[in-house]
C-alpha cells in the first residue's frame, strides 16, 4: 500500500482578479522507501504541491481531491490533527535561505523544538538526542555548536541543521523543497552525498528544478509542467529515455547535454492552452495537439506519460 | 563607544533613582508629610534641602515622592507595552479582516490626545493614581500596537515561521517562542521611551492636581512650591529639587532609549550632537 496516495488534487488561488488554478488533477503515490523527485520549472506548482501535502498553503488557496496518508485523508484533517502529523509523521526540509532558521534562537533549541512538541524527551535526554542528531549529520563538536546562533554557521552547515530539524522525530515521509538551493557547487555535492546517506531507508519527496539533484537522490521522478504531471517513471529510465517532449527538452537544456534551451516561456497559471499545455513550445507538435488535451497514460513498465504521440 | 558610555551612564542614573525609591524609609530623615521644623527654612545640616511653607522637610518629600512618580511612569509603560505587544503580534500574525477592522479603529483613535482626554476623565471620575495609570496605559498602547504589528506582519511571512509550522508548532507557540523574541529589541526600546513619556506626563497630571493632592510626588511638590510663591520669593530650594529630579530621570530614560535603539538598529543613522 502507498504511504501517501494523492488523487485528483487540484489547488486554486483566489485573487482579486479571479481564480487562478495552479495544480490540476494530480494523481500521485509514494510507497514506503521510495524517493520521488518532483521536477519542473519555476512556477509550475512544485512548491505548492509540497505545501498542500503539509496543509500550509495561504488561506486564499482552495484545495480539492484527496491525499490519503496511512489510510487517512489529510486534506480533511483538522488543524489540531495536522499539528500532530507535521514534524512527527511528515516533516519538511525547507528551502535554504538566510531566514530558514530563526535568527534569535540557538540551533540546539530549534532542533529540540520538534522533539519537545512530539516526544516526551526533556532535559538531559533532549540534549543527548540533539547531540546524536548533529553527530549523525556530520557536525563536529555538537555540544559547542548547538549553543550557537544561525548566523554563526555557513550555508552548508545551516542546511545540515535544517535536515536535523526535519529528521528529529524520525518522520515517515520527508519533503525536501530545493534542499541545495543557494549552495556553491562543492558544498552542494557534499550536501547531496549527506542527504543520500541519511535518506537511504527513508521515504522522500524531493522538490527541485535541478536535474542533477533529482538523479542523485531519487528512485522515481515525476515531471511537472504547468500544474500537471506530464511524465513519471523510475529515475534512471526516465533520464536515459525521456518520452515526453518536455522532459526531452529539459534534459537537452542541461549544460552537459549541450545547453539547448526549450524555446518560449512556460504559460502563466490560468493562461494555459486548451489542448496539450506544452504544445506551443513543442518541436514535435501535431495538429490535434492544439485542440486535444492528452491524459496521463501508462506506457511500458511503470512509466506514465501525457503525450498524444504515445496514444 | 560613545553609545556604550551613554547607555552605561543612563542605566547608572536609573539605578540610583530606583535605589532611592526602594530605600526611601532608610534614606529620608523624616516622614513625607510630617511637620518637622519652622516653615521656609533654607537648607542647613538639619534639613538638607530646607523646609516648605508648612515646615515639612523637602529632602524627605523628594525621596518619598520618587515612589509615586516612578511607579506611575513604569507601571503605565509596562501596561501599555504589554497591551501593544500582545495585540500587535496577534494582529500581525493572523492578519485578515479582524486586523483590517482593528487597524481602521486604531486610525480613528490615534489622533485623540491623551492628556486632555485624561483631564476630562478625571474631572468626572476623580480617580486615584492607580486608575489614572491604567487609563493612561490602555490609551497609550494605541500607537504601540501599530508599531509592533508592522514587524510582526513581516515576521509571520518569513521562512522560519513556516518552518516552525511545518514541525507542528501551534499558533500560540509560534507567537510566543518565535515571533516575540525577534521583536524584543523594539519592545525594549518602546518600553524605555514610553516610561519617559508617561513619567513626565504623570508629573504634569499631578501638577495640575488631577489626583489626590495629599499624595506626595514630584508633580504635587512643584505645584505646592509654585502656588506658594517659591518663584517670586526666590525660594529656590523649594521648587528646584523636584524639578531637577524630573529632568534627571527623564534625561536618563531618553538617553537610554536612544542608545538602545541605536545599538539594536545600526542602520539607523543618528546624527550625534
Amino acid at each position: 500500500m502507498s504511504l501517501l496516495a494523492i488523487a485528483d488534487l487540484s489547488v486554486q488561488f483566489e485573487s482579486r482578479s479571479g481564480t487562478v488554478p495552479v495544480l490540476d488533477h494530480i494523481d500521485f503515490a509514494i510507497n514506503t522507501g521510495e524517493r520521488v523527485a518532483l521536477i519542473g520549472e519555476s512556477g509550475c506548482g512544485k512548491t505548492v504541491f509540497g505545501m498542500s501535502v503539509m496543509r500550509l498553503l495561504p488561506s486564499n488557496a482552495r484545495i480539492t481531491g484527496s491525499a490519503l496518508y496511512a489510510g487517512r485523508d489529510i486534506l480533511r484533517a483538522s488543524e489540531r490533527e495536522m499539528q500532530q502529523i507535521r514534524g512527527k509523521k511528515i516533516a519538511m526540509i525547507s528551502q535554504n535561505s538566510a531566514f530558514a532558521l530563526n535568527p534569535v534562537l540557538t540551533v540546539g533549541d530549534q532542533i529540540a523544538e520538534s522533539l519537545t512538541l512530539h516526544t516526551s524527551c526533556r532535559g538531559e535526554g533532549l540534549e543527548r538526542e540533539v547531540i546524536r542528531l548533529l553527530t549523525s549529520l556530520g557536525i563536529e563538536r555538537p555540544k559547542e555548536n548547538m549553543q550557537k546562533y544561525p548566523h554563526e554557521f555557513s550555508g552548508g552547515m545551516r542546511e545540515r541543521i535544517l535536515i536535523a530539524m526535519a529528521l528529529a522525530c524520525n518522520p515517515d515521509l520527508v519533503i525536501a523543497d530545493e534542499p541545495t538551493s543557494g549552495l556553491d557547487a562543492l558544498v552542494k555535492a557534499q550536501t547531496l552525498r549527506l542527504l543520500k546517506s541519511v535518506m537511504q531507508d527513508r521515504t522522500l519527496l524531493l522538490i527541485t528544478h535541478d536535474l542533477g539533484t533529482a538523479s542523485a537522490l531519487a528512485s522515481h521522478t515525476a515531471v511537472l509542467y504547468a500544474g500537471e504531471i506530464v511524465e513519471y517513471g523510475p529515475t534512471h529510465e526516465l533520464f536515459r529515455h525521456p518520452m515526453h517532449p518536455y522532459t526531452q527538452g529539459l534534459l537537452a537544456s542541461s549544460p552537459s547535454a549541450g545547453f539547448h534551451p526549450i524555446p518560449g516561456m512556460s504559460p502563466a497559471p490560468g493562461q494555459v492552452p486548451h489542448g496539450c499545455r506544452f504544445c506551443p513550445r513543442c518541436s514535435s507538435a501535431m495538429d490535434r495537439c492544439n485542440s486535444t488535451h492528452p491524459s496521463l497514460k501508462k506506457s511500458g513498465n511503470n512509466r506514465q506519460v501525457r503525450c498524444l504521440r504515445y496514444d | 563607544m560613545t553609545r556604550n558610555i551613554l547607555l552605561r551612564v543612563s542605566v547608572a542614573i536609573l539605578f540610583l533613582y530606583f535605589a532611592v525609591a526602594l530605600l526611601a524609609p532608610f534614606i529620608a530623615p523624616y516622614g513625607a508629610t510630617a511637620i518637622v521644623g519652622a516653615p521656609l527654612q533654607p537648607p542647613d545640616s538639619e534639613h538638607l534641602l530646607g523646609t516648605n511653607n508648612v515646615g515639612q522637610d523637602i529632602f524627605s518629600q523628594l525621596v518619598y515622592g520618587s515612589q509615586v512618580t516612578l511607579i506611575f511612569g513604569f507601571c503605565s509603560a509596562l501596561l501599555s507595552v504589554s497591551i501593544s505587544t500582545c495585540a500587535g503580534i496577534v494582529l500581525g500574525y493572523y492578519g485578515g479582516s479582524v486586523d483590517e477592522v482593528v487597524c481602521r479603529v486604531l486610525d480613528v483613535l490615534m489622533p485623540i490626545p491623551i492628556f486632555p482626554l485624561l483631564i476630562v476623565l478625571t474631572t468626572f471620575f476623580n480617580p486615584g493614581v492607580v486608575q489614572v495609570s491604567i487609563v493612561m496605559g490602555v490609551l497609550g498602547s494605541i500607537h504601540g500596537i501599530r508599531l509592533i504589528r508592522a514587524p510582526a506582519l513581516s515576521l509571520a511571512e518569513t521562512p522560519f515561521i513556516e518552518g516552525a509550522k511545518s514541525i507542528g508548532a501551534s499558533d500560540l507557540r509560534i507567537m510566543s517562542r518565535h515571533i516575540l523574541p525577534n521583536l524584543m529589541p523594539i519592545v525594549t526600546v518602546k518600553f524605555v521611551t514610553a516610561s519617559q513619556h508617561f513619567l513626565v506626563m504623570g508629573v504634569g497630571l499631578s501638577f495640575i492636581g488631577l489626583w489626590d493632592t495629599m499624595t506626595v510626588d514630584w508633580g504635587s511638590m512643584i505645584q505646592n512650591a509654585y502656588s506658594g510663591g517659591a518663584l517670586s520669593l526666590g525660594l529656590w530650594w523649594w521648587i528646584l529639587p523636584p524639578g531637577l529630579a524630573v529632568v534627571g530621570i527623564s534625561l536618563a530614560l531618553a538617553l537610554a532609549g536612544y542608545s538602545l535603539e541605536e545599538s539594536f538598529n545600526p542602520r539607523l543613522e543618528v546624527n550625534r550632537i
